[in-house]
């Protein structure tokens, strides 16, 4: 087997030599073989006892990968395999006896293909190029933020790889012209969302972010979560705590047809040195935004209490950390519709003119002018608290307090994502890289530091009592009175943290290299400067106010990426490092939806 | 021949700090025609093995193509280890290169102060790697002349940003090619030395390479890496489109 193999790549080195000839197939074989062994030191679990979300330290990954490649060439066509296949390492799930049996149960896998196309050059025409099948468009020049890549779903699976895409199946037109400048066109036949990261479902049993834009519905539903999740007792009345969940999600794709088609047209050239981009996308954001929920009041035979306290279910008691039942919700998510005018421009800027010696320094600007579709969100319930005259809703659509309209997640108010850099060299053995970027590939909806508009990070009930709230503002005249009531109670008593939609991240990356370019230190930081604010209700005041939580405080949320990467020559290579999530649980990267920390080793042979 | 190489560096030195730079007409000249000969073909396609050693450590090895057109144009792929295969440079202008990581699956744009790297842990700096004419760059003087040799001593042009202040060049009067070069800083400190030897012709003569090249870095303990010459061809008719991002990215 090793000397086929051996002998495989001798034809493939052999056919690649020598410069192009018509006449002659050229065939390139290669691949890679890589092991990943990651821990987690950070317990980043979430929910209470009844949701509860288990992400503890330990093992985060195990894998061992095999990638391979071929390209065939002949004229002016050419074909290209990129094939990836990776075993997980270890089952997800608890295994029956007989599946003990099964390899494909025992040792998970997985198939990639990372690129699967044909590629004509010079056809019909000169300078028409022509590529048909699973391939990547990256016409971003932002390094690894990249606002203008749209035509590919993001692929954040691996927070190692951050900015990577999935492969999608396309056809790619381009055409050059005057040397420097193409005109291309794109066309996705079916839409692909975003691959998320493994630790993504931690964010279901964080149901205080609400993500509805219209702030008085927010906080009542943030109100009327914590009301519910209480257990009560009025006028010998026993009223039951059924804390809202997320039994279930359904992400919903969108119809495959022509009208779902994504599509891009590009014109790049080069003027005066500095290459120019301008572009357009008509498709779909690729991280599905909730659009409707479902809930359902399931009670309990009998009640749940926390296991941590000690207590077992008995007499109705609101002092106890009991539930008698839960708010099944299912959530329903869609791809919002979007139109993205990008422009990317990157060259060097000369530094001679300081100093003979001083060399160009590199900058790039990558900017996503963003014209999202309004997204509304809707809310259905079967019938809550059946049977008790004081509080049984019916079945229906939501009260939403809006004269007739329906909330939103997004809103149609045009933002921009951008992200300008600059790289320079210190002699050979250092470089940085410093960047600013605007907008992550997952945020979106206008709000940022130039338009006001806010993500609910967390938010809690301030007061004493929900129902005492509740009851305190509530009129029984009034059939909307509950909705009202419970409007000023989540006015008044709850306290949210926010975050613009549209973070901003001040990047530094540095490089040192030494032993003759052997080894490698990189440090990466990533440094979430956005702003945190605590809103809550000023007694004083007689309104609610903002907070600035302090970068260097409360607000402070930051990625540490150290790296060591030792290459030993004829293509094996060992790395090892640290990505080290800071800030609590409501900033990006404490956020336990992020994952936490990791710290990584990876050994890898490339042929 | 070292030895007479350190008398006459000592020489050149000496005229160095006595006279202000400036070109004597007849080693102007000889520099212009080792260009105009190194520019006659009118593109060159070359393959070769490089070898890095270093004392104490196992050499390691890359193997690249080079497509070179007219005094601009170049484009680079590795074609091993592994982890480089597939790795290609454009160089336009020497503040205009792009590199197509595979990695990455994209081009990317790289300024000119990455020629402050050394080229992949070897002995060659971006540079040296890129340079294709030397009259642009340097002002040179005919220091010394023997029968087989003519010896340049150059001064780097104003406005240039070439790595070496000073290059010393030795011109084989035969066919009119180099078989050493040593680059010095401001301060007279020599840092590499270039070897190159086993020179063929091809074109009926006009067009030479040499098969083997060896580059001296001098201030990294004699790191030394080997540049052998496996497939070399001449006027290939590539076009000029090959040197294009378009290309570059399309790998064609």
């Amino acid at each position: 087997m090793r000397v086929r193999l051996a002998g495989l790549l001798t034809v493939g080195v052999l056919l690649a030599a020598g410069p192009d000839r018509a006449d002659e197939l050229r065939l390139e074989l290669g691949g890679a073989i890589q092991s990943d062994l990651r821990f987690r030191p950070d317990d980043k679990s979430v929910g209470s006892f009844y949701n509860r979300l288990e992400w503890k330290p330990g093992i985060a990954r195990n894998e061992n990968r095999l990638e391979f490649k071929l390209r065939a060439r002949y004229g002016d066509a050419a074909a290209v395999v990129e094939l990836r296949a990776a075993w997980l390492g270890w089952a997800e799930q608890v295994l029956a006896i007989g599946e003990l049996a099964d390899r494909n149960r025992i040792d998970p896998y997985y198939f990639e293909a990372r690129a699967a196309y044909l590629d004509m050059n010079d056809f019909l025409v000169e300078g028409l190029d022509l590529r048909v099948g699973q391939q990547l468009v990256l016409w971003g020049v932002g390094d690894q933020f990249n606002p203008t890549n749209n035509l590919n779903a993001n692929d954040v699976e691996d927070v190692l790889l951050f900015g990577d895409q999935r492969a999608n199946f396309m056809v790619r037109a381009d055409y050059t012209f005057l040397d420097d400048f193409t005109l291309s066109g794109v066309l996705v036949p079916v839409f692909q969302g975003a691959q998320i990261p493994r630790s993504s479902p931690l964010g279901t049993a964080m149901i205080d972010r609400v993500s509805v834009l219209e702030d008085d519905l927010r906080k009542r539903i943030v109100f009327e979560n914590t009301l519910t999740s209480y257990r009560y007792q009025f006028l010998g009345m026993n009223i039951p705590a059924t804390p809202a969940v997320v039994s279930g999600s359904k992400i919903v794709l969108p119809e495959r047809n022509f009208e779902n088609m994504p599509f891009s047209f590009r014109l790049a050239g080069n003027m005066l040195g500095q290459d120019v981009a301008l572009s357009y996308y008509r498709g779909r954001h690729d991280f599905p935004q909730p659009v409707r929920n479902h809930a359902h009041q399931r009670m309990f035979d009998t009640p749940s209490c926390d296991p941590a306290s000690g207590v077992t279910s008995g007499e109705f008691d609101p002092s106890l950390p009991c539930i008698d039942g839960v708010i099944e919700t299912e959530v329903e998510m869609r791809y919002p519709r979007m139109q993205v005018i990008g422009f990317n421009m990157a060259g060097e800027i000369p530094l001679d003119w300081i100093d003979e010696s001083l060399l160009g320094i590199g900058y790039r600007i990558e900017l996503g002018v963003y014209m999202p579709e309004a997204v509304e969100f809707e809310i259905y319930q079967d019938t809550m608290f059946a049977g008790s005259l004081l509080l049984e809703q019916p079945a229906g659509e939501y009260d939403y307090g809006l004269g007739g309209e329906k909330p939103h997640v997004v809103d149609e108010r045009v933002f921009a994502k951008w992200v300008v850099g600059l790289d320079y060299s210190f002699g050979p053995h250092w470089m940085v890289n410093l960047m600013w970027v605007h907008g992550m590939a997952d945020e979106f909806g206008a709000g940022d530091f130039l338009r006001k508009g806010y993500q609910l990070r967390q938010s809690r009930f301030v007061g004493e009592s929900p129902y005492d709230c509740l009851f305190a503002n509530l009129d029984i005249s009034d059939p909307d009175g509950a909705a009202k009531a419970a409007t000023v109670c989540g006015e008044r008593s709850t306290e949210e943290i926010l975050r613009p939609r549209i973070g901003d991240y001040a990047v530094a990356g540095v490089d040192f290299k030494f032993a003759d370019q052997k080894a490698l230190l990189r440090l990466f930081v990533l440094w979430d400067v956005s702003g945190y604010y605590r809103s809550y209700y000023d007694e004083q005041a007689g309104q609610r106010v903002l907070e600035y939580l302090s970068l260097f405080g409360d607000g402070f949320s930051m990625i540490l990426f150290p790296e060591f990467h030792y290459n030993f020559g004829n293509g094996f290579e060992l790395g090892a490092g640290a990505l080290l999530q800071l800030g609590k649980r409501f900033t990006k990267f404490g956020d336990p939806a992020a994952g936490g920390s990791l710290l990584w080793t990876r050994v890898r042979f490339s042929f | 021949m070292n030895r007479c190489g350190h008398w006459q560096l000592v020489m050149m030195l000496t005229l160095l700090i006595a006279v202000p730079a400036r070109a004597d007409k007849r080693g102007q000249e000889i520099i212009e025609k080792l260009d105009r000969l190194q520019t006659a073909a009118a593109d060159q396609y070359f393959v070769f093995d490089m070898t890095t050693y270093q004392e104490g450590k196992s050499p390691t090895t890359m193997t690249l193509e080079v497509y070179i057109k007219g005094t601009r144009l170049r484009r680079v792929k590795f074609l091993a280890p592994g982890d480089l295969k597939g790795t290609r440079m454009l160089v336009r202008a020497l503040d205009q290169m792009y590199i197509y990581l595979p990695a990455y699956r994209r081009v990317r744009r790289i300024a000119s102060h990455v020629r402050d790297q050394g080229f992949m842990g070897s002995a060659y700096s971006y540079d040296e790697m890129a340079i294709v004419t030397y009259a642009d760059v340097f002002d040179c003087d005919l220091a010394a002349e023997s029968d087989s040799h003519y010896q340049l001593k150059c001064r780097r042009r104003p406005g240039q940003s070439f790595h070496y202040e000073v290059m010393e060049m030795d011109i084989r009067k035969d066919n009119h090619h180099p078989d050493q070069l040593r680059f010095f800083n401001a301060k007279g400190q020599k840092l590499k030395t270039d070897y190159r030897n086993d020179y063929h012709c091809r074109d009926d003569g006009r067009t030479c390479t040499p098969y083997t090249m060896k580059l001296v870095d001098h201030s990294r303990g004699d790191l030394y890496t080997v540049m052998k010459l496996k497939d070399w061809k001449v006027n290939t008719g590539i076009k000029d489109s090959f040197f294009t991002v378009r290309a570059l990215q399309r790998d064609r």
